[in-house]
């Protein structure tokens, strides 16, 4: 048994790694991209030639520029626990500070140079003299951004002349659609392929010919000095340890345990396990409400179907939970704001939006009769859940009830059953104690299965009842493509799938003593 | 099989019992602790409203002092001097007084000091107002965050327009630039310097005075630092090449160049106080991934601000009124905004009375503009303003995808398709009439757009003309119409899903064309498609709408052929000599008049070119409560500070 625990958990590894890598292949090749997110709303005006710029620097900051096999690495790195190389730090105030990035060379810089200017040493005493080592790093990392926006905005600016005499030379297939060269912008494998050997060597003479290209390429290289200068003293700085360090060292200076880190949403610029641990609350609720209700509503009228099969009560709970079933979710939500939310139209009966009333903060928890009814934070919030829970609920009956109903009536024809009634178990004692307890089995392995789908949350169901649970950031997060929200979502609801497949299997094992796994 | 009921068990229910117990019980003792607390802040919120009538009742008595003061020194015989009568003789007297911050040598004209930051139509005037009470808007978008700099949406920028405030802002009716935090100005006619007196009791929320560094900081080391991840703002605010600091509240801004929007981005941006950010931006990863770091010096703030413990979404934005605020004070004592995203959740909770306000789609506001039940507690608006937009049909005038050129690059095509298409009818019939006929990207609400230009109407058989002069004409009496090669005109029209006037609109435009003998075929995509589509330029022709924000728009993004390169926004691929030449020479007039006359020139160009076919204006819909009073359409849109509302929960019958 613990050996199949133990390769089953080993398994899932490589399972994980399959899923996310195919998942970020296909998020990354889709049509569309980041600069939805980016599109300035409310008449943001940008020249051609800075959007170019601005484009870059989203590209730098998020990682953007590098070939997607490298992205995926990377965010890899990112969610393992196991981490190598140089350990983060963490400032007193909680925030995480990685080791400085690289700076990249500018594009086709072989053809105009023989070797890039290398800077002076650093000097950190010179650079802030007497300050504490934390501050040296803040002076050094805000010097650091300053220096590679520069070089960016030259490297692109660069990019964009030499991508213009390209153009008039028609070797339009090395330029990309922003006017940068293409390679220097690598969207898929083809930026390893990228070199200057593929470029006519017409196109070379045309290039070092251009004073424009000339002039640019000279701005960019100075840019590059200085922020490779920079770099090395931020990265000196980096060396003294000016903060903590952060994770727990397992082989010192190569392999350290730290928190696996889900990236920034694109789209929101925060944390995505900071978006996901506030929608996820919201989710376990709906669904911890309505969960039990299937459960408490469903298996007893499948028991009580089985066991007066074929009467009035059978035919009619198995046809009513069959017709919720059939009722389409996106019709059920709109019908019971009409009818029952609407004020107007309807009862006005429950609220419209959201878990809790405007002034939830401001409630006792419990509620109160002194002074008048009110319902307090607990009452409020129930009241609020009505509606989503509702039309969470009706459709699962049909279902569970059917699997109950089939169960017990396998289990009624069974040899035991008979053995037992012949021997004289008293009619209650034949159904609770054997029958249903042998019908439990697949039930349980039921609930295993679907607890992964709770975390998933109700798209519907959340956008029309405005609950901001699972649903509705993962429905957001496609529409604008933000990459980081999906693949945490699809790691951890993978994860939580592979476990609750395991645990059926184990549950399976520990129910049923014919079940083993040797 | 042996059921006893042990030891064992029953400790176990003991304790259980007892946890449970002793869990309600740290329940009650909560509540009757907040039953204490909420008692507090009730005798608080009463003395806050006495505060607030006092304050009132002061601020009324202090204008009338100084009334009295100015009226008693004009008997005096003190003369206040003006700089723009002084300097006749060369000897130009040294400025005194209000006037000693202004540029000396100058002849630009000190403005400001004659139209100080009031109410445009004060909610004092109305004599049923109630003082306090939160208007609560739903809005139909979750914003991200309300950190200013580092929103990207309208509604965060609709947040920081209540809770920060800028040096000035367009006047609600006359649009003109008005002084906000900026008392006075001085701007060089030539356009390239700038300099301002701030107020001297403008203030922060928390009491600080607003001062010249605070300005400069703001941008220098806040907009433009790296570390900050605002370059979609930084894209925005861009002409500002240098911010000195002249004394505690007077600073001159130096400009990039001579551009005619100059004074709107140095007048545009939010000032935010330097003693309350700087700590917060000394963690930029923290500041770049916060949400609610919002503090300003206008006439709301957000309740509480805590870096560790801030607003997030998806909970109501709250705004309280500013108890400090230095300018007129609002009648409102409180601001909440609400996010429903589904819009027949949205109106269903704003007919319940959950919001005073909501944006309507058209179809809902002509259906509830009809019901009278509605109509009795609701009020629908609609009016045009500079925050409106246009719709249109923007016709590929370069070649598709690089490949094929579409009929339209002749201009002549472009006009008979203007001319073929009904937009009376369309404006009638799938939009009720709430829209208004474009005649250009220039809003006729605004004076960029020239009175005298009629939209074209609605003439088939000038169209069949013009299209025969540009070669198409039916030369196989197969009902399509041909050019000489024996092409037929046929095209797609791209537009996104979703929207049901617009698909009525070109299902409808099918028809009209079909009957010129010209083949249309509908394209629908989805919303996330578009943008790679147009920077593709992989259309024939595309309908939807640009929205504005400010009185006067800048052309050169969309229209200038330098804005066909590099995937700009001139996605039609107009290349006009004459355009480009009238969008480099507006830009840079510095005198609004004279720049009005080459806006209308381009205008004029726009009618006869037809690079976009311009359907309808788009006004603001909205549904209010009648609960709101002091509710103004303004031409820049809404004035928030400016509302009261009736704390009846029951609607005014009027």
């Amino acid at each position: 048994m613990t050996t199949y625990i133990v390769r089953r958990a080993l398994i899932m590894i490589p399972t994980l790694i399959g899923m996310t890598f195919l998942l970020f292949m296909l998020i990354s090749l889709a049509p569309g991209d980041f600069s939805m997110a980016l599109s300035v709303s409310g008449g943001g005006q940008m020249e051609a030639s800075s959007r170019a710029a601005t484009i870059a620097y989203y590209e730098d900051r998020y990682g953007l520029n590098d070939p997607i096999i490298v992205q995926y690495g990377r965010w890899l790195g990112r969610i393992s626990p196991l981490k190598f190389g140089v350990r983060d730090q963490r400032t007193d105030k909680g925030e995480l500070v990685r080791p400085p990035r690289e700076v990249r060379k500018p594009a086709l810089w072989k053809l105009f140079i023989d070797d890039l200017p290398n800077p002076p040493p650093p000097d950190l005493e010179a650079f802030a003299p007497g300050q504490e080592p934390a501050r040296v790093y803040r002076l050094s990392a805000n010097d650091y951004a300053r220096t590679r926006t520069t070089y960016l905005s030259a490297a692109t600016r660069f990019e964009v002349e030499a991508g213009r005499v390209l153009r008039e030379q028609s070797l339009d297939k090395f330029v990309a659609d922003d006017g940068r060269l293409d390679g220097a912008k690598p969207a898929g494998f083809e930026g390893f392929l990228f070199t200057t050997q593929r470029l006519p060597s017409e196109a070379v003479e045309a290039l070092k010919a251009d004073p424009d290209v000339e002039r640019t390429f000279g701005a960019a290289v100075t840019a590059y000095t200085n922020a490779l200068a920079s770099r090395n003293r931020i990265a000196a700085s980096f060396a003294t340890k000016p903060h903590p360090e952060a994770g727990m060292p397992l082989i010192p200076r190569l392999v350290w345990l730290g928190k696996p880190d889900f990236g920034i949403s694109v789209s929101r610029s925060r944390p995505v396990g900071a978006l996901i641990a506030e929608a996820l609350p919201v989710t376990l609720l709906l669904n911890a409400i309505a969960v039990p209700i299937i459960y408490f509503v469903a298996i007893p009228s499948g028991m009580l179907a089985a066991v007066r099969q074929g009467t009035w009560f059978d035919i009619a709970s198995g046809a009513l939970f069959v017709a919720l079933w059939s009722v389409p979710i996106v019709w059920a939500c709109v019908l019971a704001l009409g009818y029952l939310a609407n004020e107007t139209t309807g009862l006005g009966l429950f609220p419209v939006i959201g878990l809790h009333s405007d002034d939830a903060d401001a409630m006792r928890f419990l509620p109160s009769f002194a002074g008048g009814w009110r319902a307090g934070f607990l009452l409020d919030t129930l009241h609020h859940c009505v509606l989503p829970v509702a039309c969470l609920t009706y459709a699962g009956f049909a279902v569970l009830s059917k699997q109950t109903r089939a169960a017990m009536l396998d289990n009624f024809n069974a040899d035991y059953v008979r053995t037992a009634k012949a021997k004289g178990v008293s009619e209650k004692d034949v159904i609770f104690r054997h029958v249903f307890r042998n019908s439990l089995l697949p039930l349980i392995t039921m609930f295993v299965t679907i607890f992964p789908a709770m975390l998933g949350g109700s798209v519907i169901v959340e956008r029309v009842f405005s609950v901001p649970g699972m649903g509705s950031l993962l429905i957001d997060a496609i529409y604008l493509r933000d990459r980081e929200v999906l693949l945490a979502n699809a790691a951890i609801v993978g994860m939580v799938n592979m476990f609750a497949l395991l645990l059926a299997d184990v549950l399976y094992a520990v129910a049923d003593p014919r079940i083993s796994y040797k | 099989m042996q059921n006893s009921f042990g030891l064992k068990d029953f400790v176990l229910f003991v304790l259980l019992i007892a946890a449970i117990v002793s869990v309600w019980i740290s329940m009650v003792q909560d509540d009757k602790q907040h039953d204490l607390l909420s008692g507090i802040a009730a005798d608080l919120r009463q003395q806050e409203q006495a505060l607030a009538l006092l304050q009132r009742q002061l601020d009324d008595s202090r204008t009338e002092d100084l009334l009295e003061e100015i009226s008693a020194k004009l008997d005096a015989g003190v003369i206040v001097s003006d700089r723009s009568t002084g300097g006749d003789s060369g000897q130009a007297p040294a400025p005194r007084g209000r006037f000693a911050w202004a540029r000396p040598e100058s002849e630009a004209p000190v403005v400001g000091f004659d139209d100080p930051w009031d109410f445009e139509t004060s909610p004092y005037d109305d004599p049923n107002v109630e003082i306090g009470g939160e208007f609560v808007e739903i809005y139909e978008g979750q914003p991200p965050k309300i950190t200013p700099y580092l929103y990207a949406d309208v509604y965060g920028r609709r947040i920081g327009d209540l809770v920060c405030e800028s040096l000035g802002w367009y006047n609600p009716e006359s649009l003109a630039m008005e002084g906000r935090l900026a008392e006075a100005w001085q701007y060089d006619p030539g356009g390239m310097w700038l300099r301002v007196k701030i107020h001297d009791d403008a203030r922060f929320s928390n009491g600080d005075p607003v001062t010249a560094e605070d300005v400069r900081w703001t941008h220098d080391d806040l907009l433009y630092n790296p570390e900050i991840e605002a370059e979609r703002m930084r894209g925005v605010y861009n002409a500002i090449a240098d911010i000195e600091v002249l004394s505690e509240k007077v600073l001159e801004f130096t400009f990039k160049e001579p551009r005619f929007d100059n004074l709107e981005q140095a007048f545009g941006f939010k000032v935010l106080p330097k003693n309350v950010y700087e700590p917060w931006i000394e963690s930029p990863t923290r500041f770049n991934q916060s949400t609610g770091l919002c503090v300003g010096s206008g006439p709301f703030k957000l309740a509480r601000v805590d870096p560790d413990d801030q607003w997030t979404p998806p909970s109501d934005i709250v705004l309280v009124r500013n108890e400090l605020y230095w300018g007129p004070r609002p009648a409102l004592a409180g601001f909440r905004v609400k996010v429903v995203q589904e819009s027949l959740a949205r109106l269903t909770a704003y007919e319940n009375g959950e919001g005073d306000m909501m944006r309507a789609s058209p179809e809902q506001f002509v259906l509830k503009s009809e019901q009278e039940d509605f109509l009795k507690k609701h009020v629908p608006h609609d009016w045009f303003n500079m925050r409106g937009g246009y719709s249109f049909i923007a016709w590929q005038c370069g070649p598709r995808n690089g490949e094929r050129l579409t009929p339209f690059h002749d201009h002549r095509v472009r006009m008979a398709m203007t001319l073929l298409t009904d937009r009376e009818r369309i404006k009638r019939d799938i939009f009720k009439n709430l829209y208004k006929m474009a005649t250009s990207p220039f809003l006729s609400s605004t004076e960029q757009s020239d009175p005298n230009i009629k939209p074209w109407a609605h003439d088939p058989a000038r169209a069949k003309e013009l299209l025969a002069e540009a070669g198409w004409i039916d030369r196989d009496d197969d009902g399509i119409l041909e050019n000489e090669r024996g092409d037929e005109f046929e095209f797609a029209i791209t537009f996104g899903q979703g929207s049901e006037s617009t698909l009525n609109m070109v299902t409808f435009l099918k028809q009209e064309y079909a009957a010129a003998g010209i083949r249309m075929e509908l394209n629908p995509i989805d919303w996330s498609a578009l943008d790679a589509i147009l920077k593709a330029r992989d259309f024939d022709a595309v309908t939807f709408a640009w929205s504005a924000s400010a009185p006067e728009n800048d052309p050169n993004q969309i229209w200038h052929s330098k804005s066909i390169e590099n995937q700009g926004d001139n996605f039609i691929q107009w290349n006009s000599p004459e355009a480009d030449a009238l969008i480099e020479k507006g830009r840079r007039v510095i005198d609004e008049d004279e720049r009005m006359k080459v806006w209308h020139e381009l205008h004029a160009l726009y009618h006869e070119e037809q690079p976009y076919t311009f359907m309808l204006e788009v006004p603001w819909l909205r549904f209010v409560t009648k609960r709101v009073g002091n509710f103004q359409e303004y031409r820049s849109g809404l004035e928030y500070h400016e509302f009261w509302i009736s704390r009846e929960s029951s609607p005014q019958l009027d």
